[in-house]
């Protein structure tokens, strides 16, 4: 069996590597511990200044009530719409509301009052929740009950790990591989393999292999990390996650010697699979839902083999599915894997 | 002069000669304009949506026609059992269930006994997505109420609001800004870095420190043609915007210039710094990669809010030149507020230049080891 | 009047003594040799007169500047050619020419004349990016980089290694032309004929200078080291097998015939030379051989396996050691052995006793668990050889196996390869060493992608009426049309 010595092989030179064994074990474990504190985009302490014409018992009513919202941070009261204007301006708020004259008039001769609401709407998010919530303050009107599935809490970190725990294993397992063959090519070795009787599918496989196990190890200390930090554990059946992450980490190291293979140096291979990377991530919904997409790049993101795992994470960890549920995306992970696979082994050449 | 010239020539070449790796550079800008621009929206939009109705009263059907025929939702499944509902997600076939009661006639046509149940692995969009669902039922309540009898009490305060800057709520107003910041600073710390670590690495440049040339302008003729570069990515990104995007540079764009070319004369003088740190092309990778381009969108407030963060990422982030130039971009291009108000920011990124040129002129060797 | 002055260098990488207490004195227009082993700290050396490292003790000094101190004047004054000299790889023969001319502020016209001999050569590949030029192509374009301005002082680490032995003689007649314009000359050389044409030689060994004087003297001193006497070769060779048969073999590359019609036959057993000047053709016939590379025309075989369809046969019964060390650094010597043993299917059981006695066989038993990368060049190409073989190969092909190493280190690789074909395997070998050309049975001579000569030493000498298979080799060599022009 030839693929064991080249399997050891990989693994010496893994171990013998100064930078890789460190990286593998402690990129994961600072992604994990500073991401999903960064990575949040739940909206709280928006800094509001309030214009208040009326000065009357119920503009200040209402003034207080915004003060003691938890979504807002009162920054300032200026006098004039402009004087609001130049601290959003200068940043130092995020929206102005203006009262207006006769405010607590008009309400006490029960007519509707009025109110403006301005925000910097720079950032879109910031901006439509801040409305929103300001709205529900000023006018509460009855709601349908709502019940928030999965994640009752609105945890934003709980949506972020299992996104993180993929995109590591795309970094880890797609970056290394895509350097390995290169190195090999720049440093002559290959030469030395290619008048070797080693097949292209031993050799292939020798290279693919120990990727494979270090998905399962950086995923293991993702999920220990998620547990003991975040304390999430994945709803589902674990093996779930273990069977996709076999499939997946074939994806993508798959995809990583293809790149390696056609690549005449590193600093080649690092930037072609800088821009898949890219492209995978921004369309496999990770940080944007792909329902919301146009219909073209909808069709995009069913190449896209990150959408699958990142649905498939998602689903075993949060929403507790079934292997059964999570079959389609599997079956096209398969798929994927295969052929990456294959492309990897016919675009290997030993021979010019 | 002469040298300095045959040098940037010599760089050019190398740049030109590898295409794929041009076409990249080029082609990675133009790539996220389109799909930040086109594709990636947070926008509620074609919500997966199933319906629970336990009878098929006209009442019932018409408030789910209303909500199908809005373009925020899509009604693409009516179910008769929670069970369905409950398979469908973990199926991940939908994002929002309706769920009627069965006498919601008798029950007169109250909000509160409709439930929604929103997949909330997604906490934010989650509560948008209700929050339209839960407008639109009322609105289509209300509508059937009217029919029958009198109509609600008005409610107590009109809210006009005003969204200011950015008036249709587009996120390229939001993205723009940061692929700028990501750009420039790959092109120039990243790709500036490596190439002067390759010279290192194949040997050349200990020809070229034993040559009478200065060893600085060796290092200098390796910057110009990464800024050029930038340059022209800066170009390609004002004009895609502009154009295609349709973002207005609302402030002096002489002032959105100039502080771009402080931005990029920052990250030349990080990836400066990089190269004379470290030895191998894949170290320089590793280190623009790891310790500069992730932290550079995480933490610079191109994807996430700084304001949401823990007060040590909050300060940690301070450090990032690309938060305070997003910063900028943000305000002059965007909110078109003039210079004198950002003088701040403008200070920090020129006090970050003068330090990392100063610790790269210190650590610069003249000799290998 | 001493243009270069060194007192008690010493220098330390680490714990490893690189340089120990070194004093020498270089005079005005002297053509000063640096010999010795790999890892002698020639370069160490090199590195610290030409103002690239520190030493840790002692003071040197160039034209009256210090190294350390007055860094800037020396480099205003020397020329350098560090022994691993690269070029820029994606730029043309010409592009680089001109960078490096420009480097040094001067043109490529103004001193054409200096390296018109050897820059004719490369000539027609002006428009060719270095990096697809061939190994010794390479070096050559390098020496016209280091030539192409005139300092006071050059500095040539090894600027041979891996040159045919014509363009060898024509880059030192260069140099002894620059001498009678009164350059300074500092160079170091693995070749003995190279030394005898200095003025005077330094001999390094583990970083301590063992002598310094004229060439006779230090080559008669440790002619042991230097200059062994040769192999003697029993020839039993009875057997009359075929092993290599290429028959009118042509490759091209795009409108570029490497490979013109060549024809020869390898005996089994025999030890086969493969000669050529740089650029004729050898090392492409020889990965067409090996199954590396499709060939464009002709038919060839090995072993009776066609080239075309059967090359994974070929390479199962095959060894191979290139021209490009090619063991992998970051194993250690055992785990290399591991490895290729595996790879070409050495039943388990057999390897390590297998192994243990190749290593001892080799002296590099206690070293087996030291890291590749830290052996010295000789013990890595001896190790690599023995790897190649390790497997007992019918056929063993070496592409320049010996570049770089002194003469008793290529001596002892030689002893290793004639009890290699003791054992009848059959070794397929290039080199630009002309005493390692007379150790082979039967030798071809490539010129121009075609085969001018092939027979014994002996018999070639006698045809071409010359003392030694250098002189063959020139006589052949000055045929070659496609380097001229």
């Amino acid at each position: 069996m030839t693929l064991r010595y080249l399997i050891e092989k990989e693994f010496k030179q893994l171990a013998r590597n100064s930078f890789l064994p460190r990286l593998i074990l402690l990129f994961p474990c600072m992604m994990m511990l500073i991401i999903p504190w960064a990575a949040t985009l739940e909206i709280e302490d928006l800094r509001i200044v309030i214009i208040d014409n009326d000065h009357s018992p119920s503009s200040e009513r209402l003034v207080h009530r915004i003060e003691a919202s938890p979504y807002f941070k009162l920054t300032g009261l200026p006098d004039t719409y402009r004087d609001g204007l130049e601290a959003i301006e200068k940043d130092r708020a995020d929206m102005l509301l203006e009262i207006p004259r006769g405010f607590e008039k008009e309400q006490v001769n029960g007519r509707p009052a009025s109110a403006l609401v301005a925000v910097n709407a720079v950032n879109g998010t910031k901006g439509g929740l801040g409305s929103s919530y300001l709205n529900q303050i000023l006018a509460p009107a009855g709601n349908t009950s709502i019940r928030y599935l999965f994640n009752p809490h609105l945890e934003y970190k709980n949506y972020m790990v299992p996104a993180l725990m993929t995109m590591l294993l795309v970094l880890l397992c797609g970056f290394l591989p895509a350097l390995n063959v290169v190195g090999e090519k720049e440093a002559g070795t290959i030469e030395q393999i290619n008048v070797t009787p080693v097949s292209r599918f031993t050799f292939i496989l020798s290279k693919l292999l120990p990727y494979w196990l270090i998905g399962f190890i950086v995923l293991n200390l993702c999920m220990l990390l998620a547990w003991l930090v975040y304390g999430l554990t994945p709803s589902g059946n674990i093996f779930c996650i273990y069977i996709a992450t076999i499939v997946f980490t074939f994806v993508v190291s798959g995809l990583g010697l293809v790149i390696s293979n056609y690549s005449a140096t590193m600093q080649q291979a690092m930037f072609v699979m800088w821009f898949c990377m890219l492209i995978f991530i921004l369309m496999s919904g990770l940080f944007t839902p792909i329902s919301s997409m146009p219909q073209w790049a909808q069709c995009i993101t069913y190449a896209n083999p990150l959408r699958y795992f990142m649905e498939i994470m998602r689903m075993v960890y949060l929403k507790g599915s079934s292997l059964t549920d999570i079959l389609p995306q599997l079956g096209t992970l398969a798929i994927f894997a295969t052929v990456l696979y294959l492309w990897a082994i016919v675009s290997y050449k030993k021979q010019q | 002069m002469k040298q300095f010239i045959a040098f940037i020539r010599k760089e050019f070449c190398h740049i030109l000669r590898d295409r794929r790796t041009m076409l990249i550079l080029i082609g990675m800008p133009i790539v996220q304009i389109i799909l930040f621009g086109f594709a990636i929206s947070t926008e509620v939009r074609n919500v997966e949506t199933a319906v629970l109705m336990p009878s098929s009263d006209a009442e019932v059907q018409r408030i789910v026609e209303r909500l199908d025929a809005s373009e925020y939702f899509h009604v693409k499944y009516i179910v008769h059992s929670p069970d369905e509902i409950d398979r469908l997600f973990k199926r991940n076939r939908i994002e929002l269930a309706v769920v009627f009661p069965s006498d919601l006639n008798r029950l007169r046509m109250d909000a509160e006994d409709i439930q929604l149940i929103a997949d909330a692995t997604d906490p934010n969009l989650a509560v948008t997505r209700s929050t339209y669902a839960n407008g639109i039922l009322h609105t289509a309540l209300n509508a059937i109420k009217r029919t029958g009898t009198k109509a609600d009490a008005s409610p107590s305060l009109i809210v006009s609001g005003k969204l200011l800057y950015n008036p249709q709520m587009k996120s390229a107003y939001n993205f723009v800004p940061g692929v700028m910041g990501l750009i420039l600073m790959l092109i120039c710390a990243m790709m500036t870095s490596i190439s002067i670590v390759r010279e290192k690495e194949t040997g050349t440049m200990e020809v070229l420190l034993v040559s009478p040339v200065n060893p600085l302008f060796v290092i200098l003729s390796k910057a110009v043609p990464y800024f050029v570069l930038s340059l022209i990515n800066l170009t390609t990104i004002l004009l895609l915007s502009v154009f295609v995007l349709q973002v207005p540079i609302a402030g002096n764009l002489f002032s959105l210039l100039s502080v771009s070319l402080l931005f990029i004369f920052v990250s030349l003088a990080l990836g400066l710094l990089v190269s004379c740190l470290v030895r191998t092309q894949v170290a320089a990778m590793l280190v623009s990669g790891m310790v500069m381009l992730i932290p550079t969108i995480i933490l610079s407030g191109i994807i996430f809010p700084i304001e949401s963060m823990p007060g040590i990422l909050q300060a940690l982030s301070c450090l990032i030149p690309a938060r305070w130039y997003v910063d900028l971009v943000r305000k002059l291009m965007i909110e078109g507020v003039p210079l004198a108000y950002v003088w701040h920011e403008v200070t920090v990124l020129l006090v970050m230049a003068i330090a990392l040129i100063g610790i790269t002129a210190r650590k610069f060797k003249n000799r290998l080891e | 009047m001493k243009v270069i002055e060194v007192k008690g260098i010493s220098k330390y990488y680490g714990k490893t003594k690189a340089l120990h207490e070194v004093s020498f004195e270089i005079g005005q227009g002297e053509l000063f040799g640096l010999i010795g082993p790999d890892g002698s700290g020639k370069s160490t050396l090199f590195r610290i007169l030409t103002t690239l490292l520190n030493a840790d003790t002692g003071t040197a000094s160039v034209m009256g500047y210090d190294v350390r101190k007055e860094y800037k004047e020396i480099r205003k004054r020397i020329g350098y050619m560090p022994g691993r000299f690269s070029l820029y790889q994606d730029l043309t023969v010409e592009e680089n020419l001109n960078f490096f001319a420009t480097v040094f502020q001067t043109t490529v016209k103004a001193h054409y004349g200096q390296i018109k001999d050897i820059y004719e050569q490369i000539a027609p590949f002006a428009n060719r990016r270095a990096g697809a030029l061939s190994g010794g192509m390479k070096q050559k374009l390098a020496l016209c980089c280091a030539l192409v301005h005139s300092p006071e002082i050059l500095f040539l680490d090894e600027p041979t290694t891996g040159v045919d032995p014509v363009s060898r003689k024509e880059f030192w007649q260069i140099l002894a032309k620059l001498r009678t314009q009164g350059m300074t000359i500092v160079v170091s050389t693995p070749f003995m004929d190279e030394a005898r044409r200095c003025n005077r030689i330094a001999f390094l060994q583990e970083g301590n200078v063992r002598g310094i004087d004229t060439p006779a003297v230090i080559l008669d001193r440790f002619r042991n080291i230097l200059c062994p006497p040769g192999l003697q070769r029993d020839i039993d060779n009875t057997e009359t097998r075929t092993i290599i048969r290429v028959n009118g073999l042509v490759k091209q590359f795009g409108n570029f015939t490497a490979v013109d019609h060549i024809s020869f036959e390898v005996k089994s057993g025999e030890i086969f030379g493969f000669l050529g000047a740089n650029g004729a053709g050898k090392t492409t016939a020889m990965r067409i051989l090996c199954g590396l590379s499709l060939p464009t025309g002709g038919n060839a075989e090995v072993m009776g396996f066609d080239v075309y369809t059967q090359s994974e046969e070929i390479k199962r019964r095959i060894g191979y050691m290139s021209q490009k060390f090619s063991l992998y650094e970051d194993l250690n010597v055992w785990e290399n052995v591991r490895l290729f043993a595996g790879i070409y299917g050495v039943p388990d059981k057999e390897i390590p006793p297998r192994a243990e006695e190749m290593l001892h066989r080799i002296g590099l038993y206690e070293s087996r668990h030291t890291l590749v990368r830290e052996l010295p060049l000789g013990w890595k190409q001896r190790l690599a050889f023995s790897v190649a073989i390790f497997h007992r190969p019918q056929l063993v092909f070496l592409d320049e196996p010996t570049g770089g190493v002194d003469p008793a280190t290529r001596r002892q690789f030689w002893e290793l390869i004639y009890q290699a074909a003791h054992q009848g395997i059959t070794v397929f070998v290039t080199t630009h060493y002309m005493d390692e050309a007379e150790y082979c049975d039967r030798i071809s001579m490539m010129v121009d992608g075609r085969i001018r000569a092939l027979d014994t030493p002996a018999k070639l000498k006698e045809m071409f009426n010359a003392k030694d298979m250098d002189e063959v080799f020139r006589l052949l060599a000055r045929e070659a049309k496609r380097n001229g022009n």
